[in-house]
């Protein structure tokens, strides 16, 4: 059942340094519990992500799995309060000062809010899941996209404008001066998202942050907005980190993948290594999950019951109700369980144990490209 | 302000009681002020004295004035016949425009009033044949002002002075009435008995005999008001006074301000050269004989609230005010005695009884309380008007057994009145009776208040208490005050709060309001109705003062009290503060415009607020 | 809009007639005949009458036929509701009880009123928006927490309470303001201050809360998520973004309120000394006085049709997705 064939890929290492590291970034917000007292739940917990220039790394799980709290934390776009950064660094090496090989970069989470407003938009974009809320009903296409624009570069307005029309053009939406005058309850979803992509694409970014950029659109669309992103991705050699529940967006698009749930990273590879070789048995029950074409009639299997934090799974887990060999290096759960490579660039979450010691756990770069022609086939 | 209203408004409900200030009325718009003794005033700039009002000014056209407050900033700026001399008790008249007192006919009937040949309205551009230069008063001014009054088509409020009084006036206003537009109306049309026999000389000829007219004549509605400002400024006179008066409107922001200055061509009036005994020792006749008004401008500010004007007097902006109910504590020690701190700032208390009796009425119509003489003395004995003075008025006032106030001629101390004291005893007794009069238990009385505010019903419910105590079940209803003023006027309240303030020194003017023939809606609103008083009050009635008539006073009263349409409850007392820099301040219950011999030691006031 | 704007003009003279035949059934069918208020204790009844024929009582409700048949067709008009019309209409609302031009005694009042509800109005609408929009930033935080603590407290204050508070401590005691007065011009302009702060003291709680659910509701919007990734500021982003989307139910709010500007705030105006409308509109009430009730009500009927006019064309004027058609 394989989605992706080895055949199609080369492996190459790119670029030394990746351009953002996330080391064992953890967020919590308060949980009120029933007496109303406060208890910090951690959203996200040990995460660590790394993606290369020109790379697509692709965040897949469930909601509340704790990808988009991983990619906004990136922006500092979690509201605090009630959120709060516990711990962690995110390293940025895309600014023109750090970009040099070598460089220690910046950390993120250490900006004050005006240093971060320079990234924001600039140097690191996001595009988000809603593109019918996530643009100002009352300002036109143009006012927005020029926003950005007028923030980050030394342009005046008629110059913005046209960085703004380049970029509608750049998306493929016709007849761009004259969008620049409408508002986006004018515009269809796949429009908006558009939009959305141009007004993020604007300044050149060298990190986008696709937040499910397609979840909201029909599957013609969906296709046509991927297919966007991935040849602006090349022309631009700009970094993409796609945050997605859909296997087959992954399967298609991702250069690595991260593999998310209940705030943790459960295994962290390259997309071949994800879909042929899954080693967490959550991964393998997502993949399980996938509806194949052609096998409609079978009743779907359960990924994963009850636990919630990852805490709480039992150890030596075992995806129920299927039957695959855990095969776990401890177990896969427990309060110290840590991404560990167990095998050659493949990274698992697991509890240490005896057997993986020497497997030190460390910050995972995984330094993979896909080939620019293959095509992973979804199934 | 409890004047309430001048003769037209004399009714005050009894809860107006409980606003605790003489801010306007005595002292409204006539505050203080003079010259210091030393004569250098020229050089310190005008002389101002501060006072405020607690009502809005409406209007001053003296045809239309009714309330105290208007009374008490027009009477500067216009004059009557006669005026109140300003020190003399008991209350005196003396003539103001008039040259002399009026001669009167042997029948009473005729009287001849001299005018003063000297008194000039002020200058104003109305006067346009001498280029605003104020033309001399004569006689005719007098008899066009009042004229005015009976002009039907001027809905003037004040036509009750002369109505059925003077020979031929109704027939004016029988006249004027016919008249299309009151811009034709022709004061040129004789009366026959208002005749200016000459510039100076006008004589009134009464349709019987009546001594109060020269009150009357006192009365601000009767001061002169020259033609040319009502031709000038047609309706908006009210807001353009042109008198004779000491003072002449110089700034009037309508509910704010009002500000008069000295009429330069104000005749020669002199300030008194006698009073009452001790009026010498309290510095009053410091001025005698100097030329009024000694005061160069008055300064009124228009200030209803009880805070901002306490505080504007403890800081010495204002010279004079009354005590607000809730600072009374602070100012007046319970001796009645102004508290050290107050002395220290010099500041002087002023205490005075005002000419009025507050009660509790009953519509002698009524068939429960109407019929029922026990019922109604029990209920003035169940009164304990001592607790109701400390309770709601800061014992500013002594309890009222009869009708007349201290200061009117025929007021009896000792009146024989055993139901207008506190016994609760007998006055269980009397509910007894009462029940045997009416054939049965006593059904529940309603008691009407003229208001709504937490006041009233504190003293709704302490009535209902007071009943409840002997055996009388009593209901209280509260309404807006011209609600319960319909009520009273149509007979259907059974008992309502009520009241009266003397519009002039004279006991006719209480005595009236116990005449059968004056019954509602006239201002008998008791419909109280005893053949023998009534007979005693058109005796009394046309009668010149004099021991004998007295005695008719004392009579009626005494038939009054023995019939007890009202549980009489209190006469006010009046507690005023004034600084030590105001001069020549004595309260007067009857007279308006006295801000004339007011004087101002503006020295002190420097000395003491810097200002 | 235009276009909008004038068809909608051309339908207020139909509502200003619906105001008008409301105001005459309130004043002149169901109150009926004042003549005798008018005319006091003690009047006679042909004093009663004369009045009865200066306030028009004496005429037919709607249409006068009589003298129709005896002065001609016209004539038909002479009758209490077309007079009222005719007053209302020329803004000539006769005099008041007390012989005042009513609409000298509206203008003279009105200045005053505005001069200190304007400034509160305006103030409280720019610190409450303010300050609940920095609240809907921090929410849930300590000082949202303290911020709405506070707002209750507020509003549980009676403004009576509150203005006895300035006028003694802040005024009398401290000296910080005149303790009462006015002036017209900008002259008097500091005897607004206190009676102001304490009028916006008065309203923030109330206010504040309301912005606030109107901020929160919006704060949490993907735009202003999506303004922020953008590197937009904080302030930019309340008031550029986060506002003008917020800007409905403010307007509702705002609208609504600006036709009572005119009428004063009764009770700082008593307190302070400001000769504003409030007085008048609680003098008449109480005198019942009606031709000024009358006129009140009619001025504050007419603003409220141009207001919610002023509403519709602000709300296309914030809303791209609002239409006027």
């Amino acid at each position: 059942m394989g989605f992706v064939e080895r055949g199609y890929w080369e492996t190459m290492l790119m670029s030394d340094t990746p351009i953002i590291e996330i080391e064992d970034l953890a967020v919590s917000f308060p949980v009120p519990d029933a007496a109303g007292r406060g208890r910090r739940f951690d959203a996200v917990k040990r995460v660590n992500l790394s993606v290369y220039p020109s790379q697509t790394l692709a965040v897949v799980g469930e909601s509340g799995s704790g990808k988009s709290v991983s990619a906004m934390s990136i922006l500092q776009l979690i509201p605090t309060p009630p959120g709060k950064y516990e711990s962690g660094k995110i390293i940025w090496r895309g600014d023109g000062s750090s970009a040099e090989a070598g460089s220690d970069g910046t950390d993120l989470l250490k900006l004050n809010d005006r240093q971060m407003r320079r990234i924001r938009g600039n140097q690191i974009a996001m595009i988000f899941q809603e593109p019918m809320t996530s643009l100002n009903p009352v300002y036109t296409i143009g006012e927005q996209i020029t926003e950005a624009v007028l923030l980050h570069q030394a342009v005046n307005k008629s110059q913005a404008n046209q960085i703004a029309i380049d970029a509608l053009e750049d998306v493929g939406i016709a007849d761009p001066a004259s969008r620049l005058k409408e508002y986006p309850h004018q515009l269809s979803g796949g429009m908006r998202q558009r939009v959305m992509i141009a007004m993020a694409l604007a300044c050149q970014p060298n990190l986008l942050l696709a937040d499910e950029p397609t979840t909201a659109l029909d599957v013609t669309i969906q296709a046509q907005i991927l297919e966007l992103l991935r040849t602006l991705q090349n022309q631009k050699q700009m970094a993409v980190l796609l945050i997605t529940h859909d296997l087959g967006v992954v399967a298609e698009n991702a250069d690595t993948v991260a593999v998310m749930y209940a705030g943790r990273v459960l295994e962290y590879a390259s997309v071949f290594d994800v879909f042929q070789r899954p080693l967490h048995p959550y991964t393998r029950g997502l993949l399980l999950s996938m509806p194949v074409l052609g096998k409609s009639n079978e009743r779907l299997p359960t990924v994963m019951d009850g636990a919630t934090v990852p805490e709480d799974f039992p150890s030596g887990y075992v995806v129920q109700p299927h039957t695959i060999d855990p095969n776990p290096p401890g177990g896969y759960g427990g309060p110290d369980a840590r991404l560990y490579e167990v095998e050659s660039n493949h990274w698992v979450l697991c509890e240490p144990t005896a057997g993986n010691t020497d497997a030190k756990p460390a910050h995972p770069r995984l330094a993979f490209k896909r080939d620019s022609v293959a095509e992973a086939v979804g199934g | 302000m409890y004047r309430a209203a001048m003769f037209t408004g004399s009714l005050v409900a009894t809860l107006l009681l409980t606003v605790a200030f003489v801010g306007c009325g005595e002292s409204g718009g006539n505050s203080e002020g003079s010259e210091n003794g030393s004569g250098s005033a020229a050089d310190r700039g005008p002389l101002v004295t501060y006072s405020a009002t607690s009502a809005k000014v409406r209007g001053m056209d003296p045809m239309d004035i009714g309330d105290t407050t208007s009374s008490g900033v027009a009477s500067g700026i216009y004059d009557c016949l006669y005026q109140y001399h300003y020190l003399k008790r008991p209350y005196e008249l003396i003539p103001s425009l008039a040259a002399a007192m009026p001669e009167v006919s042997e029948d009473g009937l005729t009287y001849t009033i001299k005018l003063r040949g000297d008194a000039y309205f002020q200058d104003d551009e109305c006067f346009k044949a001498s280029g605003g230069k104020g033309r001399k008063l004569v006689a005719e001014d007098l008899i066009y002002s009042w004229k005015r009054i009976a002009n039907i088509k001027n809905i003037s409020k004040n036509w009750w002075i002369f109505d059925g009084r003077i020979k031929g006036f109704d027939e004016f206003r029988e006249y004027t009435k016919a008249v299309k537009d009151k811009k034709d109306v022709d004061y040129d049309r004789p009366v026959e008995g208002l005749e200016a026999v000459d510039d100076l000389t006008l004589r009134i000829t009464l349709t019987k005999p009546w001594p109060q007219v020269v009150f009357m004549l006192a009365h601000l509605p009767t001061a002169a008001v020259p033609r040319e400002a009502l031709a000038h400024y047609g309706d908006e006179f009210l807001n353009h006074p042109v008198g004779t008066g000491p003072y002449r409107l110089k700034d009037w922001r309508r509910g704010s301000k009002i500000i008069l200055e000295r009429n330069p061509t104000y005749r020669e009036e002199l300030y008194p050269s006698e009073g009452e005994p001790g009026d010498e020792e309290a510095g009053l006749l410091a001025d005698a004989g100097k030329r009024l008004p000694l005061i160069d401008q008055i300064d009124i500010s228009i200030i209803e609230e009880d805070l901002p004007l306490w505080l504007k007097f403890l800081a010495g902006d204002l010279d004079i005010s009354g005590i607000p109910k809730d600072n009374f504590d602070t100012a007046i020690t319970p001796s009645r005695e102004l508290t050290p701190e107050f002395r220290e700032k010099g500041i002087v208390l002023k205490v005075y009884e005002e000419a009025a009796t507050y009660w509790y009425g009953f519509n002698m119509e009524d068939p429960v309380v109407g019929k029922n003489q026990p019922l109604r003395q029990a209920m003035n004995l169940a009164i304990d008007r001592d607790e109701f003075l400390t309770l709601f008025l800061n014992n500013r006032g002594v309890p009222a057994r009869g009708v007349l106030p201290p200061m009117i001629a025929g007021y009896d101390k000792d009146i024989n009145s055993p139901y207008t004291v506190y016994d609760p005893e007998l006055a269980k007794k009397k509910v007894k009776e009462a029940e045997a009069v009416h054939g049965g238990p006593l059904p529940v009385i309603t008691l009407t208040m003229g208001s709504t505010d937490s006041t009233a019903r504190q003293l709704g419910q302490w009535f209902a208490r007071s009943y409840e105590r002997v055996g009388i079940t009593l209901e209280v209803e509260y309404m807006d005050w011209p609600t319960a003023q319909e009520k009273v006027k149509t007979k259907s309240a059974q008992m309502y709060a009520m009241g009266w303030v003397a519009d002039i020194p004279d006991a006719e003017n209480f005595m009236q309001l116990f005449y059968g023939p004056n019954g509602s809606p006239g201002p008998n609103n008791m419909n109280y109705k005893n053949p023998k008083a009534d007979a005693l009050y058109q005796k009394l009635s046309v009668m010149e003062d004099s021991p004998e008539r007295h005695e008719l006073i004392r009579e009626m009263q005494q038939i009054v009290v023995d019939d007890l349409p009202c549980v009489f409850t209190l006469h006010r007392v009046a507690f005023i503060l004034r600084y030590d820099w105001m001069k020549n301040y004595k309260p007067h219950v009857f007279g308006y415009g006295l801000g004339k011999y007011r004087n101002l030691d503006a020295e002190l006031r420097r000395q003491r607020v810097g200002r | 809009m235009l276009s909008y704007i004038v068809r909608r003009l051309l339908y207020t003279p139909l509502i200003v007639v619906g105001v008008l035949l409301v105001t005459f059934l309130l004043f002149r069918v169901v109150q009926g005949d004042v003549s005798s208020d008018i005319a006091g204790k003690n009047a006679s009844p042909e004093t009663i009458a004369e009045i009865r024929k200066e306030y028009g009582y004496d005429k037919p409700l709607i249409i006068n036929t009589e003298a129709a048949r005896e002065r001609g067709v016209l004539a038909v008009f002479d009758s209490q509701f077309f007079h009222h019309f005719k007053s209302a209409l020329t803004l000539d609302f006769g005099r008041s009880r007390s012989k005042q031009k009513i609409s000298t005694l509206l203008m003279e009042g009105a200045i005053p009123s505005l001069s200190l509800t304007a400034p509160i109005f305006l103030g409280l609408l720019i610190t409450s928006v303010s300050l609940s929009m920095l609240v809907a930033l921090r929410r849930g935080g300590p000082f949202d927490t303290s911020v709405v603590v506070v707002c209750v407290m507020g509003m549980s204050l009676p403004i009576l309470a509150t203005i006895l508070f300035g006028q003694y401590f802040l005024a009398h005691k401290l000296g910080w303001f005149p303790v009462f007065g006015y002036e017209p011009g900008l002259a008097g302009a500091k005897y607004f201050v206190l009676p102001a702060l304490l009028g916006m003291l008065a309203g923030l709680g109330g206010d504040v809360r309301f912005y606030r659910t109107v901020m929160l509701d919006e704060i949490q919007s993907d735009y202003i998520r999506t303004a922020r990734a953008k590197g937009q500021g904080t302030l930019r982003i309340l008031y550029k973004h986060l506002l003008k989307n917020a800007m409905i139910p403010i307007i509702s709010k705002v609208v609504l309120a600006i036709p009572f500007l005119f009428l004063g705030s009764l009770l700082l105006e008593r307190f302070f000394g400001i000769p504003g409308l409030g007085y008048l509109m609680i003098e008449a009430i109480g005198a019942r006085d009606s031709q000024v009730i009358m006129a009140l009500t009619f001025i504050i009927s007419i603003l409220f049709v141009l207001g919610n006019l002023a509403t519709d064309v602000c709300y296309a004027l914030v809303d791209p997705r609002v239409s006027l058609n």
